[in-house]
Formats: structure tokens, C-alpha cells, sequence
């Protein structure tokens, strides 16, 4: 049990982000960092090769927006995780997001204990 | 990548037959909204667009027009609620305005983009089309006291009180009450909550909550549901006795359903309304930075000031007329080797005539077109339906005579909204189509534009004016009462006179009728009124087209001096008495085969009898021919030079019963008038003064 990790894709275009994700993240222990995509549509191409346990996902990006990439995955995966991370003053798009079926939100800047919390109660109740 | 200045203009046609192609479908779709067609259509024009402003650089403009795209693709296949409609109408008008705005700028050199804001804005207008209180109420809905029993039927049906308070630190509520409810529906149905349910959809809440849910789940499956849900801070589930739940629809859920049902004051009202304001700011926040209907009549597509090619178009007239003075002074010298220099340069006055006569020219369309918006406007403003029916909008005008024309013509318009047109429910009452009518017609006939702007509406009330003519003390109630309606639209057009006691929008635009009519006469044109009661009211326009030089052929009627334009001569012959064939009532002149109607113009300027046959042995035959239909031999009395003559719009009121095209100064200072032949063929034939030539070959 202690070696099944969580595994975690992070979709975003900023490098920046995606390392500060992931640093949180693995710190826990309990989850490993499978894939990093700097946009929707190689965020699509991974999740259909990864199966990752939950996707944290940008909404604005190149390529592919997150809407769209969204609603994508969950074409492939009803049941895909998804977490939306976004800007600040994007409620209409964040809302979107949620209706495309996203799971949850959280906002730039975030605090490590959000992120933590976001595991706590999204990724670990996931375990069937 | 650099982009050329072909490039740029290909950019601005192609933007520009889209936004036309946006605002053309944004018409049908007002007019049809059950018809998904024109969304489709607007659909694949923002699409378009949004390629097309994204190759410009413009990306803002281009996610812009996303928006519209991607907001359209969902909206294709379903109806847009009712409700909703005009707003969304709105929104799709001022989004028109802004690109459009947007354009001109690229027009003026200047590649800047839409700014951030109005992206924003944008996005925020759409998030209230989609989830608007109506699509969320499905997400809450009420029990009301008829199916609380079919509820109870369900023995397994369990009832709660859910106490939710936020972390402080949201800051998405809205989407955050969209995660909860949605995740709580999953396992059951939430029948009201604290705030109401209109409220709380609206994210209007500060940091806590209550929702009243049915589930068959127990309490703790639900506290496990909510336990996945980021942002909460505390969390109460409360089991509800059937008593109490009885109790909740009777004293707060019926009251709710039922103030909500009227949609009066009561507590639904308030934050729509609300909610309604907000929207209707942020989508003017969009229309501030664009052009008010009088600038956007501007025509900017010339790269030239319009002044300047006025300008140079009056030096030019000066110039013909000294050419032609110098020219007579040269005849009367008998200097033919200078008179040949100075025919010499006939051809390059021609050329440049006929270059700046072009340059002039522009289409009704392009500034007529865009008045179906401003009625729209002002009929919603007043609360009046209203369409815009546009005729003749291919005929070609001054395009200085067009620009003057604007605001009397938004004027009329108005007028029409405001007077003219009755409101939907006094149309029906009518039983009148509850849509209002005003045709703009457009017609160019003998030199001249005519214009007139048509209203199916209320009429002019003559006994109304009648009173307020005596109340004002302009007549006598003895004088007023023998005035016909005709000396009464005169009335109407007198400075001063107007209908209206207070100073509302019109007399308050400080441009009563008095003032349309005076302007369209310093157009050296003419201006009536003819009206209806209960069916309507017609205004006539008529303004000379151009002020242009014209290559005129001389000729002599009866010892009076005339021109004709030499473009529409077509052969000149001596009068042949033995080539007439008479049909009917109708004298024919045979050419080769052919024969061709006679008009004698000594006849039908109707000049002395006996003048005419004096003169008839030694006559010139002119062949004036536009196409098989209209052509005709014109009998003149004598045919002198062609000159260029610069053409003043003819004032008098029977010049139209004539058929004149305007009046010419001649060299020696006299007036010469220039027939409009065309228009003289035409009026034979509509009054059938030509037998018909079908039966004889």
C-alpha cells in the first residue's frame, strides 16, 4: 500500500507553476508526479498514455485551451480527476470549467496547504 | 512577419463583408428568433473573423470573436430563452460596434488591439446568458405543497437542514455553490435553502448558508460528499422532521415559488433586476468606446478629405466656365488657330470631369444601411417595434449631398418613431401588424435624388394642429379652419411650429421639421409631407444628385435656348418629312429598319402652335437611345455647340413635371435649362403616349 503513489499530470504552460506543483506534491510522499504538459493538447496525448489518479489543470494556455481540453479528457474518461488551477478574476471561465465537469478549483497564487488540502480530500478519497 | 499594405487592405475587405455579414444576420436573427439559421450563420462569420484578426495580430480582437464562437456553437442548437433574447441581441450590437470600431482604427494605420477590459467584459456578458437565474433554478427545485405528498409517498425520502459556512478566503462563490449543489444533487435534490434559491445562485451569499435537501442517503454519506469539497470551513447536517419540512414550504418555499411566479417585488425581483443592471453596465462598458450613429454615417473609406475634393471640384467648375467665356470671346475675335487650342483641351477637361464626377459618386447604401440599427435603437428606447425597409439603396449620390442629408434623414426617422409609429398594443388595438413600418426609398430620376421616408403609423391628427396653430396665435380660428391638410403641412414646416408643447427628444435635438425642410432646400432641393390619419405619414425628399459638369449639346425650341446631355444623343439628322410612319396617334421615324417614336419638344414644352409649324420645314432630328427601350427621335428647331457646363440644381416646382435636369449659366451670364431626355421618354411612356409597337413589326 505505503509504495501505490497517487499518480498526478500537471497541465500548465507556465514552467514555473508546474515545478512549484510539483515540488509540493511529491514532498507529501504520497504522490508522484507521472507527466507535465504545457498545454491542453499535450496534456490530452498524456492522460490518454498515463491514466493518471488526478490532472491539475491551467485554463489559459497555447495550443489548446483548459475548457477544451477538459471537456476532451472527459470524453475519454468520465471519471477523469480533474482540478482546475487558475488565475485570479477568472470566475466566468473557472465556472465553465465546473460545468464542463471539472472536479474542483484553485487559485494562483496558492499556498502549500491548499494544494495539500486539495490532495486530502480530492485524490486520497478517491482510493476505491 | 511583415505585412504589406496589400495585405492590410485585403484585411480590411475581408473584416468588412464579415462585420456586414454579422450585422445583416444579427437582423434576421431579431426579426426570426426561432430560426437557428442566422446563429449558425453568425457562427461561422465570428469564426472567420477570429482566423482573420489572429493573422492580423489583433489577438485580443481574436479571442474576442472565440468567444462569440464558441458561445454560438452551444447556443446553434438551442433557442435562446426569450428573456434573454434582446439582451443577447444587445450584446451581439455592441460587439458589432466595437469590431467595427476596431476596423477603423486599422483603417487610420493604427494595428492596436481590442483592450484587455473588454475581454473581460465579454466573457462576463456571456456567463450571464449561460447561467442566467433561469438555467440555475433547475439546480434548486422547490417543493411545493403538490408533489411534498408524492415525496412522502417514497417512505425511503429522508429530509435535511445542511448548515454551510465558507472559508473566508473564497473568492469564487458562485462556482464554488455550483460545486456543492452539484455534488448534493448527485445524491439527492436540494428543495430550497437560505438565502433563497435566486440568491444563492447568484453567489450572492457572504459566508454562510442553508440548504434544505431530500436524499435517501444518511447524514453521513452526505458529510462525505461535502467532505471532497475544497473551501468549506463548516459543515452541519440536520435531519428534518416531515412537521418542520411542512412548515418550510408553507411559511418560506410557497411565498418564494409564488412572488417568484409573478415576478413582482417580492424577493425574486429584487436581485434580478439587479443582476439585469449589472449586465446591461458591462456590456455599456463595451459601447462606450464606440462611435455614436452620427459618426459612424462619416464616410471614412476615401482616403481624401472630402473638403479638399470639393474644393478642387469648384475650381474645376470656375475653370469650365472661363474656358467657355474664353472660347466665345475667341468666336467673336474669329481667332480659329487659339480656338483650336482651346478645343484641344476638351478631351483632358473631360478626363478629369469624369474623374472627379467618380470620385463623388458613392452608393445611398452605405450610409442608409446603417439606419436599420439606429430605428432599432430608438424603437426599443421608446418601447416600440419597429423595422426598417430599405428601396433603392443602389442609387448613386453626392457623396457630400449624402453626408448633409444624415441627420435631417435620422431626423425623419426618429420623427416617424416617435410620432408616426403606435405602440405594439395600440397597433393590435388597430389591427395593424404590431411591428411598425418605415420604408426609406431612394430613386434618381431627372437629375435629381428622390427620397422618402414612409411610416405605416398614427398619421398626422389635422385637427390637433389646427387647435395648436390658434392656441399659438399663428391663425385666426376663422383663417385656421379653411386651411386644407395641404396649407397645413406647410404650416408644420414654419419655423417655430411644433406639436409638441414640451421640449422633448426632437424639439429637445433642438432640429424640428422647420429645420429638415430648410436644410434640404439649402441642398437646392425640395421637402413635403403627406399624411394619413390611422395609415400614416409619407415625407418627399428631392435633392439634386450632384453638382457636376456635364457635357451638354445646345439647341434651339421655338427660339429658346436648351440643353440636352450630349451622353445621351446617340445620332443627330436633318428632319426628313418623308421618313415619318404614323401609327395610331403616335408619328414614327424611320431608320433603316427601324422604327422610332417621335417627340416634338416645341409640343411638349408647349411652345406657340403656329411657331411650331413655321419652323417645321427646316427641323433637326435628334436620336436619343439609352437602350431598345428607351430611345426616341426629339424634334428640335435648331442645334448649336456642345459645352461643358456645370450643372445648378433647378429650383422651380414644376421642373419635375418637365422633366429638367438642372438650369446652366451660360457664358454671356443668361440661364440656360438642360432637359433630362431620358426621363421625358419615359414619362411618354408611362402616360402611353406611344402606340405599341408589338403589332407592327
Amino acid at each position: 500500500m505505503a509504495n501505490e503513489k497517487k499518480r498526478v499530470l500537471i497541465v500548465d504552460d507556465a514552467q514555473f507553476t508546474r515545478n512549484i506543483l510539483k515540488n509540493i506534491m511529491s514532498k507529501t510522499g504520497y504522490v508522484e508526479i507521472v507527466g507535465e504538459a504545457s498545454n491542453g493538447k499535450e496534456g490530452i496525448e498524456l492522460f490518454k498514455k498515463l491514466k493518471p489518479d488526478m490532472i491539475t489543470m491551467d485554463l489559459v494556455m497555447p495550443e489548446k485551451g483548459g475548457i477544451e481540453t477538459i471537456e476532451e479528457i472527459l470524453k475519454i474518461d468520465s471519471n477523469a480527476l480533474i482540478v482546475v488551477v487558475s488565475a485570479l478574476g477568472q470566475e466566468a471561465l473557472v465556472l465553465e470549467a465546473a460545468k464542463k465537469g471539472a472536479k474542483d478549483f484553485i487559485q494562483k497564487p496558492f499556498k502549500t496547504e491548499q494544494i495539500i488540502e486539495v490532495l486530502e480530500r480530492i485524490l486520497k478519497k478517491k482510493a476505491k | 512577419m511583415s505585412v504589406s499594405k496589400d495585405d492590410i487592405k485585403l484585411f480590411i475587405s475581408e473584416a468588412e463583408d464579415l462585420i456586414q455579414k454579422v450585422e445583416d444576420e444579427i437582423f434576421k436573427l431579431e426579426k426570426d428568433p426561432n430560426n437557428t439559421k442566422p446563429i449558425q450563420e453568425l457562427y461561422f462569420a465570428f469564426h472567420t473573423l477570429k482566423g482573420l484578426t489572429a493573422m492580423g495580430g489583433l489577438n485580443n480582437a481574436s479571442k474576442f470573436c472565440h468567444y462569440f464562437e464558441s458561445f454560438l456553437d452551444n447556443a446553434k442548437d438551442k433557442k435562446i430563452e426569450d428573456v434573454k433574447q434582446d439582451d443577447f441581441i444587445r450584446l451581439l450590437f455592441d460587439s458589432l460596434d466595437l469590431l467595427r470600431s476596431i476596423l477603423k482604427r486599422v483603417k487610420q494605420g493604427d494595428m492596436s488591439d481590442i483592450e484587455e477590459k473588454f475581454l473581460n467584459s465579454i466573457k462576463d456578458s456571456f456567463e450571464e446568458f449561460e447561467s442566467g437565474p433561469e438555467t440555475d433554478i433547475s439546480l434548486i427545485s422547490p417543493i411545493t405543497p403538490e408533489n411534498f405528498k408524492k415525496v412522502l409517498d417514497d417512505k425511503k425520502n429522508l429530509f435535511y437542514k445542511i448548515y454551510i459556512r465558507l472559508q473566508p478566503t473564497c473568492v469564487f462563490k458562485k462556482v464554488r455553490l455550483f460545486i456543492i449543489i452539484r455534488a448534493l444533487n448527485e445524491y439527492g435534490q436540494i428543495f430550497f435553502s437560505k438565502p433563497e434559491p435566486h440568491l444563492l445562485e447568484q453567489g450572492d451569499i457572504k459566508v454562510d448558508f442553508e440548504l434544505y435537501y431530500l436524499s435517501q442517503k444518511i447524514d453521513k454519506d452526505i458529510l462525505q460528499v461535502l467532505d471532497e469539497i475544497l473551501e468549506i470551513e463548516n459543515k452541519v447536517i440536520t435531519p428534518l422532521k416531515i412537521d418542520e419540512v411542512k412548515a418550510l414550504i408553507d411559511e418560506d418555499i410557497t411565498p418564494w415559488f409564488k412572488s417568484d411566479k409573478k415576478q413582482v417585488s417580492g424577493s425574486k425581483a429584487g436581485p434580478i433586476q439587479r443582476s439585469k443592471i449589472a449586465k446591461v453596465q458591462k456590456i455599456e462598458d463595451i459601447s462606450k468606446i464606440v462611435d455614436t450613429h452620427e459618426e459612424d454615417a462619416k464616410i471614412t473609406s476615401l482616403k481624401v478629405d472630402i473638403n479638399i475634393l470639393e474644393k478642387l471640384m469648384n475650381y474645376f467648375s470656375e475653370l469650365v466656365i472661363n474656358k467657355n467665356q474664353i472660347t466665345q470671346i475667341l468666336k467673336n475675335k474669329g481667332d480659329l488657330e487659339l480656338i483650336r487650342m482651346f478645343d484641344e483641351m476638351d478631351k483632358p477637361f473631360l478626363e478629369i470631369q469624369e474623374i472627379i464626377f467618380d470620385l463623388k459618386l458613392v452608393r445611398v447604401e452605405s450610409t442608409f444601411r446603417k439606419y436599420r440599427r439606429l430605428v432599432r435603437d430608438v424603437g426599443k428606447e421608446v418601447g416600440k417595434k419597429v423595422q426598417l425597409i430599405l428601396e433603392g439603396t443602389n442609387v448613386e449620390i453626392d457623396r457630400k449631398i449624402l453626408e448633409e442629408l444624415n441627420s435631417p434623414l435620422i431626423h425623419l426617422l426618429r420623427n416617424a418613431i416617435y410620432h408616426g409609429i403606435e405602440t405594439p398594443s395600440e397597433r393590435k388595438k388597430q389591427k395593424k401588424d404590431e411591428i411598425g413600418t418605415i420604408r426609406l426609398a431612394t430613386l434618381r430620376k431627372a437629375g435629381l435624388i428622390f427620397i422618402e421616408v414612409e411610416d405605416d403609423g398614427e398619421g398626422i391628427n389635422y385637427e390637433n394642429i389646427r387647435k395648436k396653430i390658434i392656441e399659438k396665435g399663428m391663425y385666426a380660428e376663422e383663417e385656421a379652419s379653411n386651411l386644407t391638410h395641404e396649407d397645413l403641412n406647410r404650416v408644420i414646416l414654419m419655423p417655430g411650429f411644433s406639436i409638441l408643447e414640451d421640449a422633448d427628444q426632437i424639439s429637445g435635438r433642438g432640429m424640428g421639421l422647420a429645420i429638415v425642410a430648410d436644410k434640404i432646400k439649402q441642398l437646392g432641393g425640395s421637402f413635403s409631407i403627406q399624411s394619413e390619419e390611422h395609415i400614416g405619414t409619407t415625407f418627399r425628399l428631392m435633392v439634386p444628385f450632384t453638382r457636376a459638369i456635364l457635357s451638354a449639346q445646345l439647341i434651339k425650341v421655338a427660339g429658346d435656348l436648351f440643353a440636352i446631355p450630349t451622353e445621351n444623343i446617340k445620332q443627330i439628322y436633318l428632319y426628313n418629312k418623308a421618313m415619318v410612319e404614323s401609327v395610331g396617334d403616335t408619328d414614327y421615324y424611320r431608320l433603316d429598319s427601324d422604327l422610332i417614336p417621335i417627340i416634338d419638344l416645341n409640343q411638349y414644352l408647349k411652345f406657340d402652335e403656329n411657331n411650331y409649324k413655321k419652323g417645321s420645314d427646316t427641323r433637326i432630328a435628334v436620336w436619343v437611345k439609352k437602350d431598345e427601350n428607351i430611345s426616341a427621335i426629339f424634334l428640335i428647331d435648331e442645334i448649336l455647340q456642345q459645352l461643358n457646363v456645370v450643372v445648378k440644381p433647378f429650383k422651380f416646382s414644376y421642373s419635375d413635371f418637365y422633366n429638367i435636369l438642372g438650369s446652366t449659366i451660360m457664358s454671356d451670364g443668361s440661364i440656360c435649362l438642360i432637359l433630362d431626355v431620358l426621363s421625358i421618354i419615359t414619362s411618354y411612356m408611362m402616360d402611353n403616349k406611344f402606340t405599341k409597337l408589338t403589332s407592327i413589326q
